[in-house]
């Protein structure tokens, strides 16, 4: 384990020491698990456990991949140690490759077994046992050292991004559908030599498909930009191959960041022959959903399309509807898989549907699971050179990694991610022409800023329009973000009324509607504005226990700042209710957390609908 | 005394177990935290031990329950009853000691099991005169022509060698279980070589155990031989299941003594083994009654009696807040006593951080979410997700998820018929795979009563 350590990031650090309190601590020899892929975190973590762990020697071991006899080597490593001091050893299960190109590999099943039959030889000696290992390997152990797994005494999670991208890799699909999309390629060229009408459209799409498939993107927008001209000239030729031109149209097109494009889109979006489809252009989608369909409807017609579902995915987490959200993945997933395996299915749905699935893993608390997500979205997107969405799913990445305090991780892949393009913008459009979704936004804005410079009936004003908006919006549909801010407002300006209950009840009745969803970010917003409430002798201890759950979200999470919130909610809360020790307590363990992260980074990840 | 704060809870008192058979002084002792289950029915070690005591003829047992069930400490329970280490002479085999997980057979387990009832054998305080001399001579002969293939020399056959010759017979098998624990050659030399096969080393064994016994029937206390053969149930492999419990099944039983074997979960659901070991022979160890079917909410009256009575042993009351927390970590824990030892030194770890001085309930259940993290990361392949969902949603299990049993991501329970759930830690986010997928099936017209089927189809799908 030579080469330079790296200084821990504070998530890691917290579990490092912790594992170190557990070695010092325990009484008798055991297993104890860590997780990470990072060889630097792996140095420093043992260096930190050598400097916590005084008089004890720690031993870093790398057992080979051929190991006959593990528990000789380890024994034998034990011999070497000092006599009279308690033994730790970290031992760096090695990996060996799966045979199939750049596959991520697994761990030998013959030593992890041969780890197992001797699973009381540590207990039995003494030695306390890390045994190293990835987040994408975890059920190696499970699998194939069940006994040792059974018996661990905890795990220590620190994962950084290249477990996050290994665990992608695992779930991505190897690019052997390349000599699928060759053929395809020459077959649809071949097709374009003699057809006409719907068929020349047909191979045109199928060309540019497999074109942008293969990374050919002057062929991909030279096929597409015909495909177009020829929608245009016949737009009978059908619904489906159309909404497949206009999706792919907005991938591949050459213009597809310029003003030109959006008006070209916005122009089939006005076309009648849309209103039964989906498309995949926000601008359309925003006018579509906010005009008339309900997303009930919308479903039902998108149902075969797995872009369509996972475009409506995307608008349902926009709006909160987590629920809704999960249910469009899933059958987007088996849309895509029905007929065909996930392993053929095409990479644009795959990319999609790690992107969607990183977004709503993300609103569940599942932050591991939703880097792993949103690196798979960012690797499709990449083979498929799509620079836009790639450097968009990488900047959600950055914000996750700054989220749970891997600055270092965060930094690295902003350098790696491209300056965005110019977003969709309503900033000119009047507040009587916005739709409802964008009017209650504005107007949430305003009424914030008019709350902070206390000027208290423009709040209430501008809340009112706001509230107004939400209202309009599809009964089912509606915002539950919006919701979350209009209720955090309205308590607000009750509090300043000196109306403390009734802005208690307003808070706990958009807290149940978020719970229900299962929205984990908004519910801690929501529950932090309780416990943020002023001190009243009958709702201290409400103020306590939501202080208390919030800190509960953050710690699924792993949330650093959200942490930092709730400790000194917690704190506040404890004093109010005369527990001063606990009070200090958390706020040293904020105070503390500060100290290693540093000062607060923007609030990137605030959900503004 | 059970711990009297939340430090010593965490480290001193709620470690789980690594075995039963730990017998230093470092972890609280299998007397200080042996808790038994309501004796009656119920109880199937205790029903073991019945049969142990009125059975005339050698009783044969096959022994399994899910990790952490505890097979291991019932096999200890058996060895240390009181009622058995009257009548017997237990004579434990922990096979994974010596026999490799991925290289088991039927000869080496005779082989591993020869070698512990001939180190039982060269015990002297057996080898009274009047016993020796009542050995019949061709039994000392059959354990003398043993020798040479142990890579040992006969000693000659006077009065007085017995001792020397089952001291050497000892030394023969302690140096082959040093080659089986070692040598991957020697291992399969001994599956190769026609000598070793399972009929001639039955008639070793059983040899063995004749020599012993007689011993027995003549010392100061006669007792017969009981053979404990712990770790079968690591035995799991296809290959190794069929070559010990399959096709070498009928050898074990034809053994000439009581014993009893620990064998894989899963193959008690498989009907070859079914021929090999009927339902009498057969002991399943449930975990712990803890809630219904019907209401997975409310623990049970008997695993609130035996948690409340197990958290006793290892925390003082004080450190818990009310008997709800127990009720609670009985409920996560699904019944297995080294999963509510798990739950219990989470929740007190969560506690400690919020400066707490007794664990709540509230406290309990956010350190057993983080526990459910172990689960949830390990549950990352489509296949294990498909496996979860289809237990959720049928509360049974089929062939392909049986694997999830071992690796506690599903438990069983058993109320009269036993189902299957998953891991109650996971349990509410399995829930809501499914429920999406059903709403899924829903949106894509599936008629209602057809959701089920179609989704378990899904689910099962290769």
């Amino acid at each position: 384990m030579a080469g330079r350590a790296v200084r821990l990031a504070y998530p890691h650090r917290r579990e490092a020491l912790a594992l170190a309190e557990e070695l010092r601590e325990a009484r008798s020899g055991g297993y104890w698990v860590a997780v990470g892929a990072d060889a630097g975190v792996r140095r420093a973590v043992l260096a930190l456990l050598r400097r916590e762990l005084e008089g004890t020697d720690v031993l870093a071991v790398r057992l080979s991949a051929d190991e006959p006899g593990p528990w000789r080597t380890l024994g034998a490593k034990a011999l070497r140690a000092k006599k009279a001091a308690s033994l730790v050893m970290v031992v760096e299960l090695p990996v060996v490759a799966t045979g199939e190109d750049e596959a991520p590999g697994r761990h030998p099943v013959e030593l992890l077994r041969r780890l197992n039959v001797g699973r009381e030889i540590a207990p039995g000696r003494g030695w306390r046992v890390v045994l190293w290992t990835t987040l994408g390997r975890v059920p190696d152990l499970t699998e194939w050292m069940p006994d040792i797994w059974a018996y661990r005494r905890s795990v220590a999670w620190m994962p950084g991004s290249a477990d996050f991208v290994d665990v992608a890799r695992r779930g991505a699909v190897a690019t052997n559908a390349t000599t699928r999309y060759r053929v395809q390629l020459r077959e649809a060229e071949g097709r374009l030599k003699w057809a006409s009408g719907a068929t020349r459209l047909g191979a045109l799409l199928d060309a540019a498909q497999a074109a942008a498939e293969l990374g050919l993107m002057p062929r991909t927008q030279r096929y597409l930009r015909e495909a177009e001209a020829l929608v245009q000239q016949e737009p009978s030729i059908g619904h489906e191959p159309l909404h497949r031109t206009l999706s792919m149209l907005l991938y591949f097109h050459p213009k597809r960041q310029s003003a030109e494009f959006r008006e070209i889109i916005e122009r089939y979006a006005a076309d009648p022959i849309w209103q039964s489809a989906d498309v995949t252009s926000a601008v359309v989608r925003r006018h579509r959903m906010e005009a008339d369909s309900r997303m009930g409807r919308y479903a039902a017609v998108a149902m075969s399309d797995p872009s369509a579902l996972l475009n409506l995915a995307g608008d349902c987490l926009d709006r909160g509807r987590l629920q809704a959200a999960r249910v469009m993945e899933s059958l987007a997933q088996v849309s895509s898989a029905s007929g065909v395996q996930r392993d053929h299915a095409a990479l644009t749905d795959l990319a999609f549907m790690d992107y969607h699935a990183g977004l709503i893993a993300q609103e569940s608390g599942e932050t591991f699971d939703a880097l792993c997500r949103l690196h798979g979205a960012v690797w499709y997107f990449a083979q498929m050179q799509a620079e836009a969405m790639t450097s968009i799913v990488q900047r959600l990445a950055v914000n996750l990694y700054q989220a749970i305090g891997l600055r270092d991780e965060a930094a690295s892949l902003r350098a790696q991610a491209k300056a965005s393009g110019r977003g969709t913008d309503s900033r000119s459009i009047p507040d009587d022409k916005l739709l409802p979704l964008d009017r209650m936004s504005r107007f949430l804005d305003r009424a914030e800023r008019a709350f902070a410079h206390h000027d208290l009936p423009a709040a209430g004003a501008a809340l009112s329009v706001a509230r107004d908006a939400w209202a309009a919006g599809d009964a089912d549909f509606r915002s539950l973000y919006g919701l979350g801010r209009i209720r955090r407002l309205e308590a607000r300006l009750l509090v300043t009324r000196g109306d403390v209950s009734s802005a208690l009840r307003t808070l706990q009745g958009a807290l149940a509607s978020v719970e229900a969803e299962g929205l984990i970010h908004e519910r801690f917003r929501l529950l932090v504005a309780i416990a943020a409430l002023p001190p009243a002798a009958d709702i201290d201890l409400t103020r306590y226990d939501a202080a208390r759950d919030a800190l509960s979200i953050a710690d699924r999470t792993r949330y650093v700042e959200e942490e930092i919130e709730a400790l000194l909610r917690l704190s506040a809360a404890a004093r109010s209710l005369g527990r001063r020790e606990e009070a200090r307590t958390h706020a040293d363990r904020a105070a503390e957390i500060r100290r290693q992260v540093g000062r607060r980074p923007p609030r990137a990840l605030e959900h503004r609908p | 005394m059970p711990a009297t704060n939340l430090l010593e809870a965490i480290h001193e008192w709620l470690e789980p177990n690594e075995t039963a058979w730990y017998e230093g002084h470092d972890l609280p002792t299998y007397e200080q935290v042996y808790v038994p289950v309501e004796r009656g029915h119920d109880d199937p070690a205790e029903r073991l031990i019945e049969r142990l005591e009125y059975s005339k003829q050698s009783v044969h047992a096959f022994v399994t329950g899910q990790k952490g069930a505890g097979k291991s400490m019932a096999l200890r329970r058996i060895r240390d009853h009181r009622w058995t280490r009257t009548h017997y002479l237990p004579v434990v085999v922990r096979a994974t000691e010596t026999l490799p997980v991925g290289a088991a057979d039927v000869r080496l387990l005779l082989l591993v099991i020869a070698g512990a009832v001939a180190h039982e054998l060269s015990k002297k305080d057996l080898h009274s005169e009047q016993a020796v001399a009542a050995l019949p001579t061709a039994l000392t002969t059959r354990l003398r022509d043993w020798l040479p293939l142990l890579g040992e020399k006969a000693p000659a056959a006077r009065p007085g060698h017995f001792q020397k010759l089952t001291a050497q017979i000892d030394l023969g098998f302690g140096k082959l279980g040093f080659d089986l624990r070692t040598s991957d050659e020697k291992r399969q030399q001994i599956t190769v070589d026609p000598t070793y096969n399972a009929a001639n080393l039955t008639i070793l064994v059983n040899a063995l155990l004749e020599a012993l016994q007689r011993l027995l029937d003549r010392s100061h206390q006669p007792r017969r031989v009981l053979l404990l053969v712990d770790d079968g149930d690591k035995y799991a492999s296809l290959t190794e299941t069929d070559a010990l419990f399959i096709r070498g099944g009928s050898t074990l039983l034809s053994l000439n003594a009581a014993a009893v074997f620990t064998f894989p979960y899963w193959l008690h659901f498989d009907a070859r083994f079914a021929a090999v070991a009927s339902a009498d022979e057969r002991t399943v160890l449930p975990n712990v009654k803890v809630i219904a079917p019907g209401d997975r909410k409310r623990v049970l009256p008997e695993a609130q009696v035996f948690f409340r009575k197990l958290a006793g042993k290892l925390v003082d009351p004080k450190l818990l807040e009310g008997d709800e927390t127990i009720d609670e970590a009985a409920r996560l824990s699904a019944g297995i006593p080294r999963e509510f030892v798990r739950i219990l030194k989470a929740g007190f770890t969560r506690a400690r951080e919020l400066g707490a001085a007794r664990l709540d309930v509230k406290a309990l259940e956010e350190g057993s979410r983080r526990l459910a993290i172990d689960y949830l990361t390990t549950a990352q392949s489509e296949k294990i997700r498909r496996g979860l969902k289809f237990v959720d949603l049928l509360h049974r299990l089929d062939d392909p998820f049986w694997p999830l049993l071992d690796s506690l991501h599903v438990v069983e329970y058993v109320n009269g018929k036993p189902w299957y759930a998953v891991n109650p830690l996971i349990a509410k986010d399995v829930a809501e795979w499914v429920a999406t997928d059903r709403e899924s099936q829903r949106r894509r017209k599936v008629e209602e009563g057809l959701i089920e089927d179609t989704l378990a189809a899904e689910y099962r799908r290769p």
